[in-house]
């Protein structure tokens, strides 16, 4: 009977061809604005590791002084980065299973060849627990051991982009290559890999919608003057910080610049947080710390929300793309209360041949719905040809190119949204659909 | 014409006109939010920065040469540099300024009078420039002197430095009293930096806040590294090949290096992206909702023509004139429409305050409800004059037919 | 057997301002296989009295009891199962939908009963054979003649096998010839034992009915008994006052 109904519904959709295509028209304009608003703000909103983010901490400590107030945090929140040595003095705990500091440096690569112009990149600072910690997939090789941190190792990680500009996509693991006035000895090579956002370093790279960098090395090379590296990307101190004594300024400054993550095991976070609050009450009893102890070992997704990676102004675009949508339904439920309103003969037949009213009711239903879904198949079209628009017009430095694009996800909200405002705007012209009283003397034509 | 035949056809179309309401209601209340976020975005981005935007290019370069591995030959160079560019007839000034003004972003410090409390602090954008900085900036002196040549720190290491502040730094340091020759401790207490200038106006997207206008401009000292800037002012009616002539002097001066060369439009472009993206899809979303509302509008007036044929044509066979059938449309929308706009009124205020509050949306002001209540009831008559001019030329004959 | 057995049917109706048509305490049987004819003036309360016993429209008092079941207190539900197996109904407009073919019309009541595909095909084929549109199966109503469209009414009435075929004027949009040829079916199908009503003010159609009914301002006189009367206008007028006296 049901697909009797859709036949049935199918028929008086075309038997009106103009009205059905105006009707389809205002379903696939009213879906496709919010379909493509809603995709951007998930690119913003969306976890990036989600089988492991619940394991995975961003850490904090307060370091600041009383006199002033860090850059661009809310009220109460400790800075967003630590100190190298507060990272140092955090990487003492054996709690974590992983841990690793994450930041950049500013380095010229020297490819091979006699046409090959240096460029210049930034490179990721990382330790060796970043990648497992955080699922980086390996193409060729691996990355580098502990004691490669330690003893500052000059060895490389490349992205599957920096493979394919310097090696044309050949398996590099054990070649060298130079970056700044030294050689490095690439470990491994990476599976292509771009997490959005760009979880590890969302204060950095447009908020997090950057690309993944190019270059991985071990952290501490930052401490090898001879290697050039120039620290860069956000950062906020107190105090005197003398640029011009490397040693002082790793070790005795209050220049916070390094994002630090942990991964703990379930059931671990407790006995992480007590271990770093005792850090802070150390640092206090040594003239550090003047603020009460303010610690955050944050998850990370709430780390997402706590550097507000979906800017603000998205979910307010949201706000009005569903107020338009809203618009959109209310024009529809005109149209098919008017066209259902003008058809009451053949409604009026069908009642006086035996369709109790529940039957003209899910008919009309159905074929608003029918309006829905072609609304929809055609609105995700204009969807993705929306969201290939506002990439266009999305500047460089907010979001590197081709981020936002439909997928799986902009179908499902297409076609979500699609039934849902045929749903809605047909329920009130159905209603009345199946109120319109049968009778004799009927004329159709 | 009597309103009250009118309202009474109305009120026996409850639904439908209900329906034209809200509907128009609804458009009302987000188009004047759009327009209060088109608005509020722009306010930022077309705000005066106090530089002469118009006439700057800017210069950023990358180094890959070994002769720039030598300290004394990068700053050399930089002077070489600004000296080839100041010699262009078409170039009024240039400067080294780090880092670029207008691209969003840069370093700030926070500073106090040396006296004052702890929680006086500041914060302000600080750039480094050499002393032709406020004619290349087109930046209005209005206190003290510009930067001079003796300005410039001659080695590293700590000092107590000249600057040049923004009269909004200099009223938040020192209100209601002259800045010149006063202290402004940075963190430092023993090597504060004194004010000798104080520019009218400056504003840069960096911070957000009343922090945009409070900025310190201190001397460059000697220019090491990879990484340069330089910003050039051109003669009025010469931007049109600055960029080129710009590149090509300094890639004859020195090729080793990367050389980007935008127009300052292209730099305030980026650091504003966020503005002008936001602007642009509200825009379009504005556009799409009037088109959608005026549909809504043409759709129902058409099909009521459509029901009122043979009425429309009794009128004119009992003596209605044309002018009068179409105003007897535009009357009705009219009607539709303002009910929808006075509801749409209430709810935007009501929208206003919640995207406000929740996303630091832009308040609706008066002009632009006045505005966009306006544009809405053009667009509503726009939309019924085709289908009202159709029932205004149905022919009186159409009355004794039997439809 | 009664097919149709209505007692004190009564129905007050107003529509916006002014339109009052009413039934007054109509009492009337039809026995089965018996041919009525409907008369009365434009305005007299036919189509109401037609909508009533469809079951299309709802009464205030009095009892209906069709096929001997009283239908006057069921739901929307039971009234359409009602009206679909045991009503056919032919119009005067025909009232084919405009949308579906031949077959797809007559098959419209024959989903609402839910009937399996093969007896819906075998009941679709034997009734558009019955009426001579074999070779018109996929043609849609625009695409036949008036006469051609009524016979399709027709076999859509008789598909689901009703005990009772409701006709409005189901001659009035066709020229005398067809409407002689549509008369002369519904004749056929009464012949075979279906029982049939028919609203008409053409008096040449209604003489094919055997019994003759007269409704004026909503009150029904039987001409079967009251036969000599129809014959002249003043005794009608004579029972009319009678009535009023009542």
């Amino acid at each position: 009977m049901f697909l009797y109904y859709l036949r049935l519904a199918a028929k008086s959709a075309l038997a009106t061809p103009g009205l059905t295509l105006l009707t389809v028209g205002a379903i696939a304009l009213g879906v496709a604005v919010p379909t493509a608003l809603i995709s951007v703000h998930h690119v913003f909103a969306q976890n990036p590791i989600p089988e492991k983010s619940a394991r995975l901490f961003n850490v904090r400590v307060d370091n600041w002084e009383l006199a002033s107030e860090a850059f661009n945090l809310e009220p109460g929140d400790p800075p967003k980065h630590i100190t190298y040595r507060d990272m140092r003095g955090l990487m003492a705990s054996d709690i974590p299973k992983g841990e690793t500091g994450v930041a950049g440096a500013r380095a010229f690569v020297f490819p091979e060849g006699k046409d090959a112009r240096p460029y210049q990149t930034v490179i990721q600072l990382v330790h060796a627990d970043f990648f497992p910690m955080f699922n980086a997939p390996f193409r060729f090789g691996n990355g580098w051991a502990h004691t490669a941190d330690e003893s500052r190792q000059h060895v490389v990680v490349l992205s599957a982009d920096a493979n394919e500009r310097v090696f044309g996509g050949a398996d590099s693991v054990g070649k060298s290559i130079r970056i700044g006035p030294q050689t490095f000895t690439i470990v491994g090579v990476l599976a292509p890999w771009q997490p959005t956002p760009l979880f590890y370093d969302v204060i950095n790279n447009n908020n997090g919608m950057g690309k993944t960098r190019e270059y991985f090395m071990p952290f501490d090379l930052i401490r090898d003057a001879s290697l050039a590296l120039k620290r860069t990307g956000d950062s906020d101190g107190f105090g005197n910080s003398n640029n011009d004594d490397p040693d002082a300024f790793f070790d005795a400054s209050e220049n916070n610049w390094i994002q630090y993550w942990v991964e703990l095991d379930p059931g671990k976070r407790a006995d992480y947080v007590h271990f770093v609050d005792a850090y802070a009450q150390e640092q206090k009893n040594a003239g550090r710390f003047p603020r009460p102890l303010n610690n955050r070992v944050t998850p990370l997704m709430e780390w997402m929300r706590v550097r507000r990676v979906v800017p603000p102004a998205t979910v307010g675009l949201v706000v009005i793309a569903l107020l338009f949508l809203a618009i959109c339904c209310l024009n529809l439920t005109g149209l098919l209360l008017g066209k259902f309103l003008s058809r009451s003969g053949v409604l009026g037949v069908h009642r006086a041949l035996g369709a109790p009213r529940s039957a003209i009711f899910l008919q009309r239903l159905l074929e608003c719905e029918l309006v829905g879904v072609a609304g929809g198949l055609s609105g995700m079209l204009l969807a993705a040809g929306a969201l290939k628009l506002i990439n266009a017009m999305l500047p460089p430095n907010v979001a590197r190119a081709g981020l936002f694009g439909a997928d799986g996800f902009t179908i499902l909200v297409a076609i979500g949204l699609a039934l849902a405002a045929g749903l809605l705007s047909g329920l009130y012209p159905a209603w009345r659909a199946c109120r319109i009283p049968p009778a004799m003397q009927l004329k159709l034509q | 014409m009597p309103i009250g035949p009118i309202l009474r056809a109305m009120l026996r179309n409850k639904t439908k006109v209900a329906l034209l309401v809200l509907e128009i209601a609804f458009t009302t209340a987000v188009v004047l939010n759009c327009l209060a976020m088109i608005s509020a975005q722009r306010a930022q981005f077309g705000r005066p920065s106090g530089l002469d935007e118009a006439h700057l290019t800017a210069v950023t370069y990358r180094t890959f040469g070994p002769a720039f591995e030598d300290d004394a030959f990068t700053d050399a160079q930089v002077e070489r540099d600004l000296a080839a560019l100041r010699a262009l007839p078409d170039v009024a000034d240039a400067t080294n300024i780090g880092p670029l003004p207008l691209q969003g972003g840069g370093n700030s410090q926070t500073y106090k009078a040396p006296d004052a409390k702890d929680s006086d602090k500041v914060r302000a954008p600080v750039y480094e420039a050499d002393d032709h900085v406020l004619s290349t900036l087109g930046l209005e002196l209005v206190e003290g002197r510009a930067l001079n040549a003796t300005d410039r720190p001659q080695t590293t290491g700590r000092r107590i430095m000249n600057c040049i502040v923004t009269r909004d730094f200099a009223d938040a340091v020192y209100p209601g009293q002259s800045p010149i020759g006063k202290l402004i401790d940075s963190g430092d207490p023993q090597f504060p930096d004194v004010i000798v200038g104080v520019v009218r106006r400056m504003v840069t997207p960096y911070g957000g806040g009343p922090m945009e206008s409070r900025i310190v401009i201190y001397p460059a000292g000697r220019s090491t590294g990879p990484f340069q800037s330089y910003l050039v002012r051109s003669k009025p009616g010469t931007e049109k090949g600055m960029a080129k002539q710009v590149e090509e002097t300094l890639q004859a001066q020195q090729a080793e290096r990367i050389l980007t060369v935008q127009s300052m439009a292209q730099i305030k472009g980026a650091g504003y992206g966020l503005n002008t993206f936001l602007v642009r899809v509200l825009g379009m979303i504005t556009i799409l909702l009037l088109l959608v509302t005026a549909l809504g509008i043409f759709g129902t007036t058409s099909f009521s023509v459509t029901q009122r044929t043979k009425q429309i044509g009794t009128r004119r066979a009992l003596g209605a004139s044309r002018s009068e059938i179409l105003r007897y449309f535009l009357i009705e929308n009219s009607l539709v429409a303002g009910m929808g706009i006075a509801l749409g009124l209430l709810a935007a205020f009501g929208l206003n305050v919640f995207l406000v509050t929740k996303f630091g949306s832009g308040h609706l002001g008066w002009t632009l409800v006045v505005g966009g209540v306006v544009l809405l009831w053009a667009v509503g008559v726009a939309a019924t004059i085709v289908p009202a001019r159709r029932a205004s030329q149905l022919s009186p004959a159409l009355a004794t037919r039997s439809v | 057997m009664s097919t149709l057995k209505m007692t004190d049917v009564t129905k007050s109706y107003r529509t916006d301002l002014v339109e009052t048509r009413a039934l007054h305490h109509i009492t009337l049987t039809v026995e089965d296989g018996e041919f009525v004819a409907v008369s009365g003036p434009s305005g007299s309360g036919k189509t109401t009295f037609l909508n009533v016993t469809g079951l299309l429209d709802t009464f205030a008092s009095g009892t209906y009891e069709l096929d001997g079941k009283d239908v006057s207190k069921l739901s929307d539900r039971e009234q359409a199962r009602i009206r679909n197996e045991k009503i056919g109904f032919v119009f005067q407009s025909f009232n084919l939908i405009p949308d579906l073919d031949v077959f797809d019309n007559v098959d419209v009541p024959l989903r609402y009963r839910g009937f399996s595909a093969a007896e819906r095909k075998r009941r679709i084929e034997e009734n558009i054979s019955r009426v001579g549109l074999s070779a018109r199966l996929h043609h849609l109503p625009s695409q036949l003649s008036g006469g051609q469209q009524q016979r399709v009414a027709i076999a859509r009435a008789l598909a689901v096998g009703p005990r009772l075929i409701l006709a409005d004027e189901p001659t009035g949009n066709l020229d005398s010839a067809t409407a002689q040829e549509i008369m002369t079916l519904l004749h056929e199908v009464n012949d075979a034992g279906t029982t049939i009503v028919m609203v008409t003010h053409d008096p040449g159609c209604a003489a094919h009915a055997a019994r003759q009914i007269h409704i004026l301002d909503g009150r029904l006189i039987d001409v079967r008994e009251e036969m000599p009367s129809l014959q002249s206008p003043q005794s009608l007028s004579a029972r009319q006052r009678r009535q009023a006296n009542v």
